[in-house]
């Protein structure tokens, strides 16, 4: 799945409703629950080319996830994108040095502007 | 077996321990008095088992009344009154308990600690001051009948008596109450354990050296007992209602000893009048005491319960916050994937009506968004929390974006949008998306009020270094009886129905006040309403350097 986007949120369905979409429009998507599996299919499937990050998960938040990110040389290039429900979330990405945020419910069409900005579909 | 509840002893002989008891130590609690006496040998000048009795009648029921009555008529039978009179006095001395511990207890809500007011001015004037005349009267009576009495001391008798009790009563009771009644139990922390010792040994100390080892004639005014007011004062506050009711009888009984042995502030009078003199002094301390205690007791309750209360309240609203923080963020992940699928949705469906269906879907979830929004907002207006971020802004730039926020409503309904700008060239202070929420909530209320084909204008200037935007409306108006009702919380009109939570101009008001600013509406000239707004803080556009 290299190359995909990798979307990395515990709600079910709030996960599948952002893949799907986002698989409707050509991309191709990695899904995972938490941090900790996000790393997981990192190390299996390769480097995405963005990840669409949620922040409050458990066994591994996003704060966790990003800290974990930053020792692998790799993923150096790999923009980050905070979605989250928090309405306070776009000064956590600030601080976490994500590459945009957005907060839930997430309107298509901002979802694809952002996503079109950091790759076209494969 | 236990043998309060086994059926084999009457009930009356279940209670024959506790008579007896009480009969015994009011013999003796008599027999020391009577060391002390002065008048007459039957009435002394403080009787330590009238406060027995009634304290004992209070705690644990009239019923122990055979008690008072057997201790009364053995303690005078042993100072040697005959049997017939010694039987009256007991009478009298009984009916003093009885009719004391009655009217106490019939108050409703009576503390036997004495800890309140009203107790305690029922506590003085009934069972201490009114209930002793049945003694003092058939008691000196008796003893004339008997003979025991000189005609012309029968009125020193009387007084001695009534004064006697009344003392025994104010004296003993209290203390009697307050270390028999059950209380919560109470750590004292080591601060206060410490300055109760001190208390206790300072009141001990002050109370041996001015009524025994001073001589107020050597000594002058130390030795008057009036010193000792301050730490009774300490006790009554500090620690009431123990510590306030044992400070008395440590003080009683140092200034009976003293003046009974002539030592002290009363040496240089006869006894009877350094017992007189006590008396006064100890009944007017006692009383003080006792309405002190009560009242600071009273006050400490009444700060204990607002404060509980208020902890409540603040309890209540954190949760409220917290519940309402938790449930709009767990609503918003269903919500993303109802929003996101129906944006999707819209965006391929060919078929019309399921496009118009879909549509109805991406509303919905829309209004649903807002209306947690809303409740945030609301919830942190509604504990002064709305947190605005102030910086200078065009008020055009704001007013032209809200205008054009309300162009797809205002085209649905068929109303014109028209907006009346100032030119450029001045700056408001203000958070510029609260301010534009306001605008736009402004802006959506008037279009919704207006009829078809009527125009809504928008316009910003600027009055007296504040920022005043306006919004117009053709609508119904605001009838007089609602006027002052439409910026509170879930205010809904009597006309107004559909969708809202009636938080809309709730919010508007908080976002402006956040500001330092006001908001008020004013029938419009033409019809119609105009919505106002005054912001603070008018600057001057600073000339760009490109």
């Amino acid at each position: 799945v290299s190359g995909a986007v990798l979307v990395i949120d515990d709600d079910p369905e709030s996960r599948e409703a952002l893949a799907v979409a986002l698989e409707m429009e050509g991309y191709r998507v990695a899904r995972a629950g938490h941090g900790r599996e996000a790393l997981n299919v990192i190390a299996r499937d390769g480097i995405p080319r963005l990840v669409l990050l949620d922040l409050k998960m458990p066994v591994m938040d996003g704060h966790s996830f990003v800290a974990a990110v930053r020792r692998l040389p790799r993923m150096a290039g790999v923009p980050i994108v905070v979605i989250a429900a928090d309405p306070l979330a776009p000064t956590a990405a600030h601080r976490l040095g994500a590459a945009g945020c957005l907060v839930k419910p997430v309107a298509l069409s901002e979802l694809l502007a952002l996503v079109a900005g950091f790759s076209e579909p494969a | 077996v236990n043998l309060r509840h086994s059926r084999l002893i009457p009930v009356p002989l279940q209670r024959l321990p506790g008579i007896l008891v009480l009969a015994g130590v009011y013999v003796a609690l008599a027999r020391l008095g009577l060391m002390i006496d002065a008048v007459s040998g039957f009435a002394t000048l403080i009787w330590a088992p009238s406060g027995l009795a009634l304290a004992v009648l209070l705690r644990f029921g009239p019923v122990l009344w055979p008690g008072v009555f057997l201790g009364a008529l053995a303690a005078n039978a042993i100072t040697g009154a005959p049997l017939p009179v010694a039987l009256a006095i007991a009478v009298g001395n009984t009916s003093e308990a009885l009719a004391g511990a009655y009217g106490l207890r019939r108050l409703r809500g009576f503390d036997p600690e004495l800890v309140q007011l009203r107790d305690v001015l029922m506590f003085v004037g009934f069972a201490a001051l009114a209930a002793t005349l049945i003694a003092a009267t058939v008691g000196t009576t008796a003893l004339a009948a008997g003979g025991l009495l000189e005609p012309d001391g029968f009125a020193a008798t009387w007084r001695a008596w009534w004064i006697g009790d009344a003392l025994g009563i104010l004296l003993v009771t209290p203390a009697l109450l307050v270390w028999t009644t059950p209380r919560h139990p109470e750590r004292l922390s080591r601060g206060r354990m410490a300055e109760a010792a001190a208390l206790g040994l300072i009141l001990v100390l002050l109370s041996l050296a001015v009524f025994w080892f001073l001589d107020p004639l050597e000594s002058t005014g130390f030795s008057q007992p009036i010193s000792l007011v301050p730490v009774l004062l300490w006790a009554a506050l500090r620690f009431p209602p123990r510590g306030g009711a044992t400070a008395i009888l440590v003080v009683a009984v140092a200034a009976i000893a003293g003046a009974v042995l002539g030592r002290g502030p009363y040496a240089d009078q006869e006894l009877y009048n350094r017992l007189e003199l006590m008396q006064a002094f100890l009944g007017i301390v006692a009383v003080t005491m006792l309405i002190l205690v009560a009242i600071v007791t009273e006050r400490q309750q009444v700060a204990g319960e607002r404060e509980a209360a208020l902890r409540r309240a603040e309890e209540a609203v954190r949760l409220r916050d917290e519940t309402l923080a938790v449930v709009s963020h767990d609503l918003r992940n269903p919500l993303n994937a109802v929003s996101l699928t129906a944006n999707s949705l819209a965006k391929r469906a060919g078929d019309a009506a399921l496009k118009r269906q879909v549509e109805l879907i991406e509303r919905a979830a829309a209004r649903m968004t807002r209306l947690i929004q809303d409740l945030l907002d609301s919830a942190a207006i509604a504990v002064g929390r709305l947190a605005i971020v102030r910086a200078l802004y065009d008020p055009r730039d704001i007013v032209l974006e809200a205008v054009e926020t309300g162009r797809a409503l205002a085209a649905e309904r068929d109303v014109e949008l028209v907006a009346a700008c100032p030119p450029r060239g001045w700056r408001s202070r203000c958070d510029r998306e609260r301010m534009l929420q306001v605008l736009s909530n402004l802006i959506s209320n008037a279009i919704k009020a207006s009829p078809e084909g009527a125009n809504v204008s928008v316009t910003a200037s600027v009055e007296n270094d504040e920022t005043v935007l306006a919004v117009r409306d053709r609508g119904p108006g605001i009838p007089p009886d609602e006027g002052a009702h439409v910026f509170e919380r879930y205010w809904r009109g009597a006309g107004q129905q559909g969708e809202g939570a009636g938080l809309g101009l709730y919010i508007a008001r908080g976002i402006v006040e956040a500001h330092d600013g006001r908001i008020w509406h004013t029938p419009a000239d033409g019809g119609g309403v105009v919505f106002l707004i005054a912001v603070p803080g008018v600057y001057p556009a600073r000339r760009s350097r490109a």
